[in-house]
């Protein structure tokens, strides 16, 4: 499924209702939407960079995106594809919290260990703020990535061992409201 | 670090001196800067709304000409037309004027922007749903669903990811992806707007499928649910008082909301039925007002290509059924606002374009008509957008009271017939029944006038042309009676020829309000014989229900009257059964010329028989358009001026109106409006339509003068009056004490829009007109502008002449350096005005930037410096030339340190600009560039500009353009 092509295939299509929550109706709409965005049927690190910066204007997105793509591209061969795509897609807008939170675990646990370390939590709380930047106003006690990281741990490692675990991570955000909110954004809207 | 460039953007965007015109400029900049553009337009929202107004032009101009990734321009132009009224009128007459622009190429991403952002500023306007919207749009609480935008999902997912990292960053990141995410994608089933694409593309000019067109349009929106949060997530209506709730009991009578939901309803059924050209029907069964292809009622306004006919509204049988009945009554009375505000403006607009059929001498009498029949609607719950003073925070909306007829007057140009009326309003919250309750019975009134009129009345001979009939009329007055009985006859017959519709009276129930309006119709009715029935407002509840029989009644009423009304009825029906005949007689032309390979001699004969006898009905109708002339001049030297034309409101009496008539209609004659404004001072003018009027004694009355236009793109003029503006403020803050001033253009198409009149003011070329028809200069010796000084302000030593002087003076130096750097063209006398203080004012700005009339640079002076001026100021060794000089150089040094402000309001305008001023030269912000010498040190730059004055000073080629316009133009 590398190569562009305007529909998808049969097989295709009964491949991709196994792995998501989509039908086949809509698949067919977002790989069209897909291929219009990316004519080449896959996306780059460095292509999946520039998307970021256009909607950051202001920082610096490209560690930030580096880390998402890594996320996104689950057979590790350097490129999204529509697959790869539509599957993250189905967990974030139609998944329920538990499968949402293991999707993002990933993002975190950079070595993919099974846990976060409080390095791995700082790479990428550092990656956030400066792809956002001086944008938002944060409360003292999370205004530099440090801060913020160390509230992280000081509340949900609850076994003081420096390192979350799913278990860890999964209850600390299922606590904190904003978190719960911020992984609704999709929900009922695609 | 990577983004340093933009981070430094963010400083200054964050920094003190930020305003919405860095926020302008660097929209402009970053137009496909997804981020930038949502920040910048989050932040605009931060200003207040008539700063935004006034950056309108540019930013629909940015919208349409630069299609972008981002929505953030257009979700916040529509997030303002929610909020403001008046914003989203002004934006959908700018899309539509955009709409005919790009209606020649349909498959262009503009086009299909702007047909979306139409359609959708439509639906806020009338409130209902954008067409192709269905309600599988909307996810949970009603917010709108994403469409299969790939990218922005990708940045939504990314911003999800990070809500563990710090939640607090995610928040406006995720509204972001989601508003793109929203971005309608062309192949997209839930975008059903571009479902209707292959519909709504321009069809070969014929009436068949522009029929069918509507006719699907109307299923669609009769098909869609009014939805109450169709019209943004969570704003349930206009926060205006537009939409108050209140407004609604006060106004209407106590079921009318509920009654005109039912007449709505029923009108839809119909709606879907009519025929594209506005019948007479319409217009006798007051439906002329009511129904959006009224508000195009000739072939060349129906634009085929636009999105939809350009106000659709048609009302949803579903929502009046439904329970949310507050919901849905506020929407009425929001609805029936717009739509009257737009009905109105847009009749004045149609008015003038059935001018132009009706033979010049009877064009007066066939306005007056119109105004008449108009001025019987009123007053009503309508505004003039950009004259209303109305804010969000200050929302009291004035009310259009009146429209004097005796006072409008035709403005005869090349084949376009502009006209000038005043527009009385009222700047109170009073309901339109509150209005009437006061409105006063002007018996002694008339008295008083009479005396007034007489002492005011000079002594001008009647012009040439325009007012023959005005001699021609024998004093017989017994032919009166019998005319009057012939011609209705006359008339009949050319039209149950034509129709087969009974005429005349039929206009009796025209009424601008449309059903469900807050506005009962009942006083309407009422009042339409000029004179208020004794029954009072109420009476005649048949009319409500619009039932055949009370139409057969007052038509009967109407038959039986004489009155001035009747009159007018008369000139209207005439008027647009001429119309109507122009229009059948171009479709039939245009068939023919379609069908001439296959049409047989046969049917080429037919046509032609047909044309002629085209010809003859025409023919028909314009005698009695004279007679009706005739007859009326006649009975207003018998019977006074209330039984002619204008009688409305009851005021005028005897033979002085008939003096004022004469007065107007010489004015008239000189074909220069100026000359009309100036003949009566604005004080003057103002105070006698006041004391005539009924509604003058209230406290909160004022008059707008206006100038309708048709056939005439008025986007160019809106620009370069924009920057006049933009030149004042700067002149202001620098504390430069020059003088200008600047005229409100209302855009409501691209060929048509009202004018503001400058207030006490003639044209140069009339002051010398005047003279030399007055023979005011010894033969031979030219009247100069010194002369006229000396004659209007007296001794050149008088304090009266030196405040004169020193006015002229700070006017022209604010005008040269305007007209210099905006290359303002075809400065003839007739477009120059002088006020009754001595200021200059430059019109007319058809000519500008990289256009200029003719092939020849006349006018290569700087500016116009004409030894006259220089007279005036005293000579160019005088201390007020020196001033002159002085002030000339600050005002240019000004405007040369803020030379972005002005380059950025045009650099915006200029990109695919249908404009005339932008047509030559490939970059007119530049050129200003240039032109304000940016390379040139300070005191280089005061020595540019002496070099300036000195080469306008009597340049030859200033003088050589006069000549030439004298010669060629008769404009001296």
């Amino acid at each position: 499924m590398g190569k562009s092509q305007s529909k998808l295939s049969a097989d295709e299509l009964k491949d991709l209702q196994r792995c998501t929550r989509f039908d086949k109706k809509e698949l067919q709409q977002w790989y069209k939407g897909f291929i219009k965005d990316c004519p080449s049927g896959e996306l780059d690190k460095p292509e999946f960079q520039k998307i970021y910066k256009q909607f950051f204007p202001f920082g610096d997105p490209s560690t930030f995106a580096d880390y998402v793509f890594n996320v996104f591209d689950s057979n590790k061969n350097g490129k999204i594809e529509f697959k790869e795509f539509i599957v993250a897609l189905s967990v974030t807008s139609r998944g329920n919290l538990e499968d949402k939170l293991q999707w993002a675990f990933q993002l975190y646990d950079i070595d993919n260990d099974q846990t976060i370390t409080y390095d791995e939590m700082l790479s990428i709380v550092d990656a956030i703020y400066k792809m956002v930047g001086t944008m938002v106003k944060l409360p003292p006690d999370e205004d530099t990535p440090e801060k913020r990281v160390s509230k992280i741990f000081s509340l949900m490692d609850k076994d003081k061992d420096g390192r979350l675990t799913f278990d860890e991570f999964k209850e600390g955000s299922m606590k904190d409201p904003t978190i719960v909110q911020a992984l609704s954004l999709y929900d009922g809207l695609v | 670090m990577m983004n340093s460039g933009n981070s430094l953007l963010l400083r200054l965007f964050k920094s003190e001196f930020f305003n919405a015109w860095i926020a302008v400029s660097y929209l402009f900049k970053y137009p496909d800067a997804v981020g930038i553009q949502h920040y910048l337009c989050n932040e605009l929202k931060k200003f207040p709304l008539d700063e935004i107004e006034f950056f309108l032009p540019q930013l629909v101009h940015l919208l349409i000409s630069r299609p972008s990734e981002s929505v953030a321009l257009e979700n916040f132009i529509l997030d303002r037309c929610q909020i403001s009224s008046h914003m989203a009128i002004l934006t959908l007459w700018y899309l539509q004027a955009y709409t005919s622009d790009l209606a020649a190429s349909p498959n262009t991403p503009s086009f299909k922007l702007c047909k979306r952002v139409f359609n959708k500023c439509q639906a806020i306007v009338f409130a209902t749903e954008a067409p192709g919207e269905y309600m599988d749009i909307y996810g949970k609480n009603g917010v709108p669903k994403v469409k299969e935008n790939a990218l922005s999902a990708m940045v939504g997912m990314g911003v999800m990811l990070a809500a563990f990292g710090q939640p607090l960053m995610t928040k406006s990141p995720g509204q972001l992806a989601l508003a793109q995410g929203r971005r309608p994608r062309a192949f997209s089933q839930s975008a059903g707007a571009d479902g209707l694409d292959e519909k709504t593309q321009p069809q070969p000019q014929q009436q068949p499928p522009q029929q069918q067109q509507e006719e699907e349009k109307g299923h669609h929106i009769a098909g869609s649910i009014m939805s109450p949060q169709e019209s943004g997530r969570s704003t349930p209506g206009i926060k205006d008082e537009a939409s108050s709730p209140k407004s609604i009991p006060e106004s209407g009578s106590p079921h009318a909301t509920v009654s005109g939901m039912s007449v709505a309803t029923q009108n839809t059924i119909h709606r879907n039925h009519v025929v594209t050209s506005p019948s007479l029907e319409d217009l006798r069964g007051g439906q002329a007002f009511k129904l959006k292809r009224d508000r195009f009622p000739s072939p060349r306004y129906s634009h085929d290509t636009a999105p939809s006919s350009p106000i659709s509204l048609v009302y949803s049988d579903r929502s009046s059924m439904d329970g949310r009945s507050s919901t849905v009554s506020m929407e009425m009375a929001r609805r029936s606002y717009f739509h009257s505000e737009m009905q109105f403006l847009l009749a004045l607009v149609d008015i003038a374009t059935r001018l132009v059929i009706v033979p010049k001498p009877a064009r007066l009498s066939a306005l007056r008509a119109e105004l008449t029949l108009l001025n019987h609607n009123l007053p009503a719950e309508i505004c003039v957008p950009l004259w209303c003073h109305a804010t969000v925070e200050k929302p009291h909306h004035h009310r259009v009271v009146r429209i004097p007829p005796q006072d409008a007057v035709v403005l005869n140009s090349a084949d376009r017939v502009p006209y000038l009326l005043q527009v009385e309003v009222l700047e109170t919250d009073m309901s339109v029944e509150e209005i009437r309750a006061q409105r006063r019975d002007l018996g002694e009134v008339e008295e008083a006038e009479e005396g007034y009129e007489k002492e005011q009345s000079p002594d001008i001979e009647i012009g040439e042309n325009g007012t023959l009939e005005l001699d021609a009329i024998a004093p017989d007055t017994t032919a009166t009676t019998t005319t009057t009985d012939e011609k209705p006859k006359d008339s009949q017959e050319a039209k149950d020829q034509l129709l087969s519709h009974p005429p005349v009276g039929s206009l009796a129930d025209l009424t601008i309000s449309p059903p469900g309006s807050p506005v009962p119709t009942s006083p309407v009715t009422t009042s339409i014989d000029g004179r208020v029935r004794s029954p009072g407002p109420g009476a005649r509840p048949a009319t409500h229900s619009r039932s055949n029989e009370a139409y057969l009644q007052t038509v009967l009423k109407r038959r039986a009257s004489n009155s001035a009304d009747d009159f007018a009825e008369k000139m209207r029906t005439a008027a647009v059964m001429l119309a109507q005949l122009n229009q059948q007689q171009n479709a039939q032309q245009a068939a023919g010329a379609n069908g001439t390979a296959r049409s047989s001699t046969q049917s080429r004969s037919a046509i032609k028989a047909k044309a002629n006898s085209v010809e003859d009905i025409r023919a028909k109708i314009i005698k009695e358009m004279m007679a009706l002339e005739e007859q009326r001049m006649q009975r207003m030297r018998v019977e006074g001026v209330s039984s002619g034309v204008g009688g409305g409101g009851g005021e005028g009496a005897g033979s002085e109106m008939l003096e004022d008539e004469r007065k107007v209609m010489a004015n008239v004659a000189t074909d220069d409006p100026s000359a009309a404004v100036f003949a009566e001072g604005w004080e003057e003018k103002m105070n006698r339509i006041r004391a005539t009027s009924p509604y003058g004694h209230l406290p909160s009355w004022q008059l707008l003068s206006v100038i309708v236009k048709q056939g005439a793109d008025l986007r160019q003029e809106q620009l370069a009056c924009q920057l006049i503006r933009e030149m004042g403020w700067i002149w202001e803050r620098a504390k430069i004490p020059v003088w200008i001033t600047y005229m409100r253009i209302l855009v409501t198409s691209d060929n048509s829009g009202l004018i503001e009149t400058v207030r006490n003011t003639i044209s140069i070329h009339s002051i010398k007109k005047d003279a030399y028809a007055r023979r005011l200069n010894e033969v031979g010796i030219v009247f100069t502008l010194y002369d006229y000084f000396q004659q209007k302000f007296g001794d050149p030593a008088s304090e009266k002449f030196i405040k004169a002087q020193d006015n002229f003076m700070r006017s022209l130096a604010a005008y040269s350096v305007i007209t210099y750097v905006l290359q303002i063209r075809d400065r003839h006398n007739g477009n120059i005005l002088l006020d009754t203080e001595g200021h200059i004012v430059h019109i007319d700005f058809g000519f500008m930037l990289s256009n200029s009339p003719g092939s020849v640079g006349f006018e290569l002076a700087p500016f116009k410096l004409p030894q006259e001026y220089i007279d005036v100021l005293g000579g160019v060794n005088s201390e007020k030339f020196a001033e002159f000089k002085a002030l000339l150089k600050k005002a240019f040094m000004a405007v040369r340190k803020h030379t972005e402000n002005i380059v950025l309001l045009i650099d915006m305008m200029s990109k695919d600009s249908k404009l005339p001023c932008f047509q030559y030269g490939d970059n007119a912000a530049q050129a200003v560039r240039d032109r304000l010498a940016l390379n040139l040190t300070e005191p280089q730059a005061e020595e540019f500009v002496e070099k300036l004055i000195m080469s306008s000073c009597c340049n030859v080629f200033t003088r050589l353009y006069d000549t030439f316009q004298y010669y060629s133009n008769g404009i001296l």
